[in-house]
C-alpha cells in the first residue's frame, strides 16, 4: 500500500511539474512590443492569454496593453485594474485604463480612477479630468480641471488648447435650434432644411410642396374644393408640408447630435494622444 | 485487484499530465504566435522565412486565409531555394484565392510564371475563371487534363470541358443597361427580368398618359408638374433599377460558371 502511495505521489509531482512549465512575462516584453508595433495585436493577446506565465504586474500590464492595442477595451481595463500602485507600470496602466473606460462610455469609472491618482503626472491628470468632464457635460468640473493647464508642456499643450476650444464651442458657440428650423419650414417649405445645412434637400422640398400646392390651386380654381383631384392633391400636399416641417426639426437635431459626436471623438482623441508621448 | 487499481490511477495521472499538451497541439493560434517568435528570434533570414511559412500554415488551419496570405507576403522570397519559392508562391496564390482576393491570386500566379504541376494548373484555371479570363482558364484546364489522361479518357474529359466553356457567361455592362432603359422595358430585358420590365413599362405609360390627359383637359399645371414628377420617378427609377440588376446578374452568372468549373475539375484525381 505504501508503495502505491509513493507511486501516486511521484506521478502527482510529475504532473504538477509538467503543467508548471511557466516563464516570466517580462522575458517576452520585447516580443510583445514587436507584435504590437507590427499590427499583430491579436497575436500579442493570444500569446499573453494562452501561454503559461507566472502571475506578475508585468503580465497584467502587458495583457492590458495588448488588449488595448487590439481594441478589446473591456479586457484591457480588467487587466490594467490588476496592476498595483507600487508597480513601475502603474501610472501608464492607470491612464490607459482611464482611456479604455472613456471609450466604453464608463465615464464614472474613468473619473474614479483619476481621483485616486496622486502620482507625478499632475497636469496630465488635469487634462484627462477636463476631457472626461466635457464628455459628461460637467462644465463646472471642466473649469476646475482646466485650472491645472499650464500650456507649457510640449506633449500636452496642443491637447489642452483643443479641449479649451471644444469647451468654448460647446458652451458659448451658436448652436442651431430645431424649433427655429421647423418654424422656417412652416413659413417657406424647405427653408428649415437649408438652415440645417442641407441645401439640396431644402430646394427639393420647396419644389415638391410648391408643385403640389400649385396643382391643388389649379384644380380648386377650375373644379372647386370638393373635386376629388383637389382633395387628393391637397391631402398629399398637406402631408408633404407637415412632413417637411417635422423633417426640418429632425434634421437640425441630427445636425446637433452629429456635431456633439464629432466633438466627443475629438475629446477622446485629445485625451489619448498625449499619453503616447508621455509614456513613450 | 490492487494492481488493477494502481494501473487505473496511473492512467488517470498520465492523462492529466499530458492532456494539456495534447490541447496545445491543436491550438493553432498559439502555434502561429510561436512561429512568429521563431521568425523574430531567428538569426538566419532563411529560418525566419521558413518560420513565417509555417505560421501561414497555422492560419490556414484556422481558415484565416487572408491572414495566411498576408503572412506569406512577408516572406523574403530570395531567401528560399527556387523549388521552395515555387511552393510559397503556390501557397500565396491559394490563400489569396481562398480569401476571395482573386486579383491578388492572379498577380501571384503571374509572378510564379508558367505552370506545369497539376495542382498549379488547377489553381490557375480556377483563379483565371474568377477573373473572367475564360480563354486562359480553359487553356490551363486543358493542359491540366492532358497531364492526367491520355487517349479516349482525355477526349472524354475535353468534351466535358468544351460543353462547359460553351456556356461561358456573357457579362453585362451598366452603361448598356442604362442606354437600353431609354426604351422601357429593354433595360430590364437586358438582364432577363421580363415581368419587372413590364411593370416598369406600365408605370411609365400610366404617368405619361396622366400627363397627356391633364394637358389635353387644359390642366397644364397638374399635367406638367404632377405628371412630370410621376414620370421622372418611374423613368429614372427604372433606369437605376436596370443598372443595379446588372451587378446581380454578373455576380450570379460568374458564380454559377465558376462553381461548375470547380466541380468539373475537382472530380479528377490530382494525386501527384
Amino acid at each position: 500500500m505504501r508503495r502505491a502511495f509513493t507511486i501516486i505521489l511521484t506521478l502527482l509531482l510529475a504532473a504538477a511539474a509538467a503543467s508548471a512549465q511557466r516563464s516570466y512575462a517580462s522575458k517576452d516584453a520585447a516580443f510583445v512590443d514587436y507584435l504590437i508595433g507590427n499590427n499583430m495585436e491579436d497575436d500579442a493577446v493570444t500569446l499573453l492569454t494562452r501561454s503559461r506565465y507566472y502571475a506578475s504586474d508585468t503580465l497584467n500590464y502587458l495583457r492590458g496593453w495588448a488588449n488595448y492595442s487590439a481594441k478589446y477595451l473591456e479586457e484591457a481595463s480588467a487587466a490594467f485594474d490588476k496592476v498595483p500602485q507600487d508597480s513601475p507600470f502603474h501610472d501608464k496602466s492607470l491612464f490607459f485604463n482611464v482611456i479604455s473606460n472613456a471609450h466604453l462610455g464608463n465615464y464614472a469609472r474613468s473619473s474614479e480612477l483619476l481621483d485616486s491618482y496622486s502620482g507625478p503626472y499632475a497636469e496630465l491628470k488635469s487634462l484627462e479630468q477636463a476631457g472626461i468632464a466635457l464628455l459628461e457635460g460637467r462644465a463646472a468640473d471642466f473649469i476646475t480641471a482646466a485650472d491645472g493647464f499650464t500650456f507649457s508642456q510640449y506633449a500636452l499643450t496642443e491637447s489642452e488648447r483643443a479641449l479649451q476650444g471644444i469647451y468654448n464651442e460647446r458652451y458659448y458657440g451658436r448652436s442651431k435650434s430645431p424649433v427655429l428650423a421647423a418654424a422656417a419650414s412652416a413659413v417657406v417649405p424647405g427653408l428649415g432644411k437649408v438652415y440645417a445645412g442641407e441645401l439640396g434637400e431644402g430646394v427639393a422640398s420647396f419644389l415638391t410642396v410648391g408643385s403640389l400646392a400649385a396643382i391643388t390651386a389649379e384644380n380648386w380654381a377650375k373644379y372647386g374644393i370638393k373635386n376629388w383631384k383637389t382633395i387628393l392633391f391637397g391631402a398629399i400636399g398637406t402631408v408633404f408640408y407637415i412632413g417637411n416641417i417635422y423633417g426640418s426639426y429632425v434634421s437640425v437635431s441630427i445636425h446637433n447630435d452629429e456635431l456633439r459626436n464629432v466633438q466627443d471623438t475629438a475629446i477622446l482623441y485629445h485625451i489619448h494622444i498625449p499619453l503616447r508621448s508621455v509614456f513613450q | 485487484m490492487y494492481r488493477t487499481l494502481l494501473s487505473f490511477i496511473t492512467s488517470i495521472f498520465l492523462c492529466a499530465a499530458f492532456s494539456s499538451e495534447a490541447q496545445e497541439r491543436t491550438d493553432w493560434a498559439l502555434k502561429a504566435v510561436q512561429y512568429e517568435r521563431a521568425a523574430f528570434d531567428a538569426e538566419d533570414p532563411h529560418d525566419a522565412a521558413e518560420a513565417l511559412v509555417a505560421k501561414a500554415e497555422c492560419y490556414k488551419q484556422l481558415r484565416r486565409f487572408g491572414d495566411a496570405a498576408a503572412t506569406l507576403g512577408r516572406v523574403s522570397m530570395y531567401m528560399l531555394t527556387p523549388e521552395r519559392r515555387d511552393d510559397v508562391l503556390y501557397e500565396k496564390e491559394l490563400c489569396s484565392y481562398l480569401a476571395g482576393d482573386f486579383a491578388g491570386a492572379a498577380s501571384y500566379m503571374e509572378e510564379a510564371g508558367d505552370a506545369a504541376a497539376p495542382r498549379r494548373l488547377l489553381l490557375d484555371a480556377l483563379v483565371l475563371g474568377e477573373c473572367a479570363r475564360w480563354d486562359e482558364s480553359r487553356s490551363r484546364a486543358e493542359t491540366l487534363l492532358g497531364t492526367l489522361y491520355g487517349g479516349d479518357e482525355l477526349e472524354g474529359a475535353r468534351r466535358e470541358l468544351d460543353a462547359l466553356f460553351a456556356r461561358v457567361p456573357k457579362l453585362k455592362t451598366e452603361k448598356q443597361a442604362v442606354f437600353r432603359s431609354f426604351l422601357p422595358p429593354l433595360g430590364h430585358l437586358y438582364t432577363g427580368h421580363l415581368s419587372e420590365g413590364l411593370v416598369s413599362t406600365g408605370l411609365n405609360a400610366a404617368a405619361a398618359g396622366w400627363t397627356v390627359w391633364q394637358c389635353i383637359s387644359g390642366n397644364w399645371i397638374t399635367g406638367i408638374l404632377g405628371g412630370g414628377i410621376a414620370l421622372s420617378s418611374t423613368f429614372m427609377g427604372g433606369m437605376a433599377r436596370s443598372a443595379s440588376l446588372v451587378e446581380d446578374y454578373n455576380h450570379d452568372a460568374m458564380r454559377g460558371f465558376n462553381d461548375a468549373l470547380r466541380a468539373l475539375l475537382l472530380q479528377h484525381d490530382f494525386a501527384e
